[in-house]
């Protein structure tokens, strides 16, 4: 009888909603760690918005440079949701009751608005009694040089459909990993 | 400026348009089904006008807001990239076509198709009318261009971004918007 515990991330729950799963398992397990240019480029990009806003108590200039109160960056927590599954959160900056997340690249910040990621995240906050009332995205084009901005109201519905999300597509996750035998082979390298 | 709408009103046009007949009498009806519309497209015009207002206030890159029902959007219209003629023979062939329209021989269609195909030209029949001069048109692939911006990480050389595209502002239901401009 196994008691492993499903460590559910955006970003592991979004590869296998997507039907990636090798993918999924690969980043899950830490099997095959692949850094390309642009991820490299873009946790520079979030290394040096974090420290400005953590110093500055301001979003970065090319995010509008707005005030904020208490920023916590980069914090990552593991919440407990049931026996079998821990939802892990990493936010780029809570700045309660705002929670901003900032993008590198060609998208637009409402591209990411489309995502389960902005629910998630609010989620998440709610189980740890972090007051959440919007997500804003902010989205840096470093080759056009331009930014965008999208905001999400945190709302009952919306931590439903979070937490349904990560519920169903983590019970998929969690069972098959159990059914195949993959926590066992890969627990050690389990974050 | 103030719009008043009176809803009693509103129930008793939809029964009045249910039973509209082509008769004179008709018009009143219509006059007024032409000024509601018009009075409708002007509040959605104060309502954008205030959006725009609140959203740049939020942010100065304001792009989108969105909550359970509606989403609220900037849109780019009109092409985002183009071709620069000073560096076209350096701009990636793959990221964008042309087309061209040109005055022909007085023959028929099917001659000039083949006189044109015969000089190595894809040739594209439509109905239209003629030019009086040779119009070149380049259409840059945008899906493309993101991608080639992704992979090479910068622009492709010859193919230059739009700086300031028109933008408009829309309000609509989730999942009832309208497809992607771009």
């Amino acid at each position: 009888m196994n008691n492993y515990k499903l460590r559910a991330s955006y970003s592991y729950l979004s590869l296998w909603s997507s039907g990636r799963w090798e993918e999924a398992i690969k980043a899950y397990f830490k099997l095959d760690r692949f850094i390309s240019r642009a991820m490299a480029e873009g946790s520079d990009y979030h290394d040096e918005w974090q420290n400005h806003c953590v110093k500055t108590k301001t979003l970065p200039a090319v995010f509008g440079g707005a005030k904020l109160n208490k920023p916590v960056c980069e914090d990552k927590k593991v919440i407990p949701v049931y026996d079998w599954l821990d939802l892990v959160i990493k936010a780029d900056c809570i700045d309660s009751p705002i929670i901003h997340e900032f993008k590198t690249g060609i998208l637009g910040s409402d591209d990411y608005v489309r995502t389960y990621q902005p629910a998630i995240y609010a989620v998440g906050c709610v189980l740890l009694k972090i007051p959440v009332e919007r997500v804003q995205i902010h989205a840096y084009n470093q080759y056009a040089k331009t930014s965008t901005f999208s905001e999400v109201e945190v709302t009952e519905s919306l931590l439903k459909k979070g937490l349904e999300y990560v519920e169903s597509v983590g019970s998929e996750m969690h069972n098959y990993f159990v059914e195949n035998g993959l926590y066992e082979r890969y627990s050690q390298k389990e974050n | 400026m103030k719009i008043i709408i009176d809803t009693d009103e509103l129930a008793k046009l939809q029964t009045e348009a249910e039973t509209i007949v082509l008769k004179a009498e008709a018009q009143d009806t219509l006059i007024k089904i032409l000024d509601l519309e018009k009075k409708i497209a002007e509040i959605k015009e104060v309502a954008k006008t205030k959006l725009l207002e609140e959203g740049k206030k939020k942010n100065p890159n304001f792009k989108s807001w969105e909550a359970d029902l509606v989403r609220v959007s900037m849109r780019a219209y009109g092409a985002k990239y183009f071709v620069s003629d000073s560096e076209f023979a350096l701009a990636p062939k793959e990221l964008f076509s042309t087309e061209a329209t040109v005055i022909a021989p007085n023959e028929d269609i099917e001659t000039i198709k083949t006189s044109l195909e015969k000089a190595g030209y894809q040739v594209k029949v439509t109905k239209g009318k003629e030019g009086e001069k040779i119009a070149i048109k380049r259409a840059v692939n945008t899906k493309a261009v993101d991608k080639w911006v992704k992979e090479h990480r910068g622009m492709p050389t010859g193919i230059v971004e739009v700086k300031e595209r028109p933008v408009s502002l829309n309000f609509a239901k989730i999942g009832e918007e309208d497809s992607e401009n771009e």
